[in-house]
């Protein structure tokens, strides 16, 4: 029995061959797109900073949040042109790359404490109730300690529902190396790191993730970046810093945190820095690339295609920033940023 | 005996009763599903690709189109392999290595999804170094092959031995008799099939999380990274913020209505076949 | 009459040999396939396996800090996922299908097999969906609730958030239900009239014949889904990922957040960054592989013999 639809179907398939053929004739990677992964701190930033520099250029970048653990595995598998991450590579994960890596800062971000609780009471936190209530020593809202900095609020006898990350992440980086900065408890029982066995609580993934499970439980606290608060309108708790100040996080104390001598390659912690308005829990996060780019057939024009997405992150990019309450970065950082740019490299000459 | 009678109507009941209930609740989810989903569909939400962050607004027409495109390479991939396959072990059955073949799909067709991305992470995307809407194809194929595999020798066991040995008789060849009688009777049920499997793969989204690395923007190159329908809800839906969660529904709906249409069309080709029988 | 071929004759000899190997090429592809994933599986696994050997099956701790990794949590994950969800499905399944089979108006058999397979069919990743959205608060209510009523502390925090293995449990049972349910009721619908109507003859009542006629007519049928079920279950990746709340601890009650094989390495996977943890994850996808292969075959096995 003659059947009309099959032969059509099979037309279709052969077209959608043919189709695919044509587009898949090598690693069609032109200039018009970059790849890039990583983490989600910045994500909010790096997607208006695109489509901004889409709009200016005509150049896509594709970046996807799938944590800093990814943009450094993505990076190192060479699946995409750059990678993002706000924890820097260590000398071991540098080694492992095989090849040198830069580290590109774009902003300075701030790592919240954000909570879910009725009323969305302005809560006051130091470094010894924010470790006591990741370790699980503190366990209920109304805790001694807790109340102790905050009389004004009545505090709710509730049990305190942990969020955490559970993928490998920057943000958890910048966190845990603050705790270890300030509570050496912390320092020896749980360590700092992209991923950490956490003594209690949930994990969610990405920034999103954590964000969404806090404003879906009451009772519950997470760290986030600033801006995944700020727009879920949730409340984020004032920090005691290094001086003895309480600190709200925003653009003036994140600056103010990066306001210290920076290494030329600008691996450097942001957090608990001694200056008097700093907010204790600031960061750098960075775009990672190779040094010499011309690796797995890249072309001179890709080479040039990233610098100059650098080049302008780290000039007219800027001026997203505040915006969406990332801090600029500092004069001194963007200097040495912009070294660190132009020492790329295309078979070891310069890139135009 | 009027225990008996006792335990007929209280089992009775309980049966029907909670099958009742069951039935009613399965509803309810489906009518959930797709009333979230409807309620917000906009021109804009099929014409429009994601906006910024910040930005309301914006739409799911890059993943449309991702899972047409892929979806549709998949099956070209797929196809071949997959009919010739289910030929080889409908002309051979009995045979041991058709056995063996039949054995092989079965087994690759409950392969878990993931290990089906992992795979086309290891093979394709780590080797040449890029996330391509190829790579998340090829994975696809993996499934769809042995689906349309077993769909295509069920199909073709039915074609009556009568016509195939007359064919034979009047003198014609292996290969023609598979073409002109055993391929042509079976084409709507191998169609069918092949609109199935395609119906199967177009949902999936494991085997994309490694593969197609998705993408913003409005992607025609195979070469290139690219969205999904599966891969945007999945993103879309571990957000916090409601507008993509409501755009997740949305896309999900997308999804459904995509997938049923390819289903209604293989069932009506099906009870074509059935019909004549 | 000899030798020279017609170049009819020739081209069809071509368009033989073509088909005949097609069909062999595309025959030994699918073999091979299943050959080469166990193989790129199980290399690309070797880092882990040979640093953990098979204590990796029973290791409970899963620490990429300190680059232990042992799959048990996972494993333990997957087995109360699988077969709670099994035990939690199939009496559900086999309740409908007797219903449609045995109670039903005829007139309503055929539209409720439709909706149940459009449930069934609809993809992982929308009922993780509709599981995130709407289960998930449901069944944190439920736990708090339950928490409360047992007066357990513990329970209550853990079911503050809904996602755990209880959530995974019941979106599993309501996957693998549509599927089940139908397979049952097809072989339900096969039972020969006469041996019902020889039971009622009898004297035995309509629950009677359903007990004692029909379910040991299907029992094998039954076993068969009630595997391929289980198959479904273990593998099941998104929606599982999507609510069981991603625990790398071995989790204490079925409140808690866990994670399956595949649950693991949907989260994972790409931001693995040492070796040793990437091959972990591996090993885990190689773990999976094998039990699904086991299971699929043996439930085939066990649907094709009821044929013979």
């Amino acid at each position: 029995m003659r059947n009309r639809h099959f032969p059509a179907l099979l037309a279709l398939l052969v077209a959608a061959a043919v189709l695919s053929g044509c587009g898949a004739q090598g690693r069609d990677k032109t200039a018009e797109e970059i790849t890039g992964a990583g983490a989600t701190f910045p994500y909010p930033l790096y997607s208006r900073m695109f489509h901004l520099y889409d709009q200016k250029t005509g150049v896509r970048v594709n970046y996807q949040g799938i944590g800093s653990g990814g943009g450094i595995r993505a990076l190192m598998d060479k699946t995409v042109d750059f990678g993002a991450s706000d924890a820097f590579l260590t000398d071991d994960e540098l080694g492992a790359m095989g090849a040198p890596v830069l580290h590109i800062p774009t902003c300075v971000g701030a790592v919240v404490l954000s909570y879910n609780l009725d009323g969305k009471p302005a809560l006051r936190m130091d470094a010894t109730t924010v470790a006591g209530i990741f370790l699980g020593t503190i366990t209920r809202w109304n805790d001694p300690a807790l109340v102790a900095l905050n009389p004004d609020t009545t505090l709710p006898d509730l049990a305190i529902t942990v969020i955490h990350r559970s993928d490998g992440s920057g943000t958890t980086s910048i966190f845990t190396s603050y705790l270890s900065a300030v509570s050496p408890a912390w320092k020896t029982e749980v360590g700092a790191g992209k991923s950490v066995s956490w003594p209690v609580g949930l994990g969610g993934k990405g920034n999103d993730g954590v964000a969404g499970m806090i404003s879906q439980a009451t009772g519950s606290i997470g760290y986030i970046e600033l801006v995944y608060a700020t727009k879920n309108d949730m409340p984020v708790a004032t920090l005691r810093n290094a001086a003895g100040s309480f600190v709200t996080p925003g653009l003036a104390s994140s600056a103010a945190a990066a306001d210290i001598e920076l290494p030329d390659d600008l691996r450097v912690l942001l957090v608990d820095t001694p200056a008097a308005n700093a907010y204790p829990i600031s960061a750098f996060t960075w775009i990672l690339v190779y040094r010499e780019q011309n690796y797995d057939g890249r072309t001179l024009a890709q080479a040039q295609a990233l610098k100059d997405l650098l080049v302008w992150m780290l000039s007219d990019g800027q001026s997203v920033n505040e915006g969406l309450a990332y801090a600029r970065l500092p004069a001194a950082a963007i200097a040495k940023s912009m070294k660190l740019v132009d020492s790329m490299t295309y078979d070891g000459a310069a890139i135009p | 005996m009027s225990w008996r009678k006792v335990k007929n109507s209280v089992m009775g009941l309980v049966v029907a009763g909670s099958a009742v209930l069951l039935i009613l609740v399965l509803a309810v989810i489906l009518w959930h599903i797709f009333s979230s989903g409807a309620r917000y569909l906009s021109w804009d939400f099929f014409t429009k690709p994601p906006a910024p962050f910040g930005e309301e607004g914006g739409g799911v027409v890059n993943s449309i189109i991702g899972t047409f495109l892929i979806t549709i390479v998949a099956a070209a991939i797929g196809t071949p392999f997959g009919i010739f396959a289910g030929i080889y072990v409908s002309e051979h059955r009995g045979q041991r290595f058709a056995d063996i073949v039949r054995l092989c799909a079965d087994a690759l067709q409950g392969i878990p999804s993931i290990v089906i991305g992992i795979f086309g992470y290891t093979f394709i995307v780590a080797r040449f170094r890029s996330y391509s809407a190829v790579a998340a194809s090829i994975s696809l194929a993996f499934m769809f092959v042995p689906t349309t595999a077993r769909v295509t020798e069920e199909v073709l066991n039915l074609v009556p031995s009568g016509l195939k040995e007359a064919a034979y008789a009047l003198g014609a060849r292996q290969s023609s008799v598979i073409w002109n009688i055993s391929i042509k009777t079976a084409a709507t049920g191998i169609t069918s099939g092949l609109l199935t499997s395609m119906s199967r793969i177009a949902g999936e989204t494991a085997p994309l999380l490694f593969t197609a690395f998705g993408s913003r923007y409005i992607e025609w190159n195979m070469a290139r990274p690219m969205s999904a329908l599966p891969l945007q809800i999945y993103i879309y839906a571990s957000s916090p913020y409601p507008s993509l969660q409501q755009q997740a529904w949305s896309a999900a709906f997308v999804l459904v209505l995509l997938i049923l249409v390819l289903q209604y069309v293989s069932r009506k080709l099906i009870s074509r076949v059935l019909r004549v029988k | 009459m000899t030798a020279q071929l017609s170049p009819k004759d020739r081209q069809e000899r071509v368009r033989e040999r073509a088909f005949t190997t097609a069909g062999l090429i595309a025959a030994v592809t699918l073999v091979a396939t299943i050959a080469i994933f166990l193989v790129d599986l199980t290399i690309s696994s070797r880092g882990s396996r040979s640093t953990f050997g098979w204590s990796f099956l029973w290791h409970t701790d899963w620490n990429p800090v300190t680059e232990e990794f042992g799959a048990l949590p996972m494993i333990v994950g997957t087995l109360i996922t699988g077969f709670g969800s099994l035990l939690l499905a199939t009496p559900l399944a086999l309740g409908i299908a007797i219903f449609l089979a045995d109670y039903a108006h005829r007139r309503i058999v055929e539209p409720v097999k439709y909706l149940i397979g459009l449930l069934g069919g609809l993809p992982s990743v929308i009922f993780g969906l509709w599981g995130l959205f709407v289960l998930v608060p449901l069944i944190s209510k439920f736990e708090v609730w339950f928490g409360h009523a047992v007066g357990s502390e513990t329970l209550v925090t853990a079911g503050t958030t809904g996602v755990g293995l209880l959530a995974s449990i019941v979106l599993l049972a309501l996957m693998i239900l549509p599927y089940s349910a139908s397979l049952i009721l097809d072989s339900l619908l096969v039972v020969p009239n006469e041996l019902r109507e020889g039971s009622l003859a009898l004297g035995a009542t309509k629950w009677d014949t359903i007990q004692n006629v029909e379910l040991p007519y299907i029992r094998r049928s039954t076993v068969g889904a009630v595997v391929l079920s289980l198959g479904r279950a273990l593998g099941e990746t998104m929606a599982v990922t999507m609510v069981i709340g991603n625990g790398m601890k071995m989790p204490g009650s079925l409140f808690d957040p866990a994670n399956t094989l595949a649950s693991a390495i949907a989260n994972q996977f790409l931001e693995a960054t040492s070796p040793l943890y990437v091959s972990s994850l591996i090993e885990l996808a190689l773990i999976l592989f094998c039990i699904s292969i086991i299971i699929n075959i043996a439930a085939r096995a066990i649907l094709r013999k009821r044929t013979q």
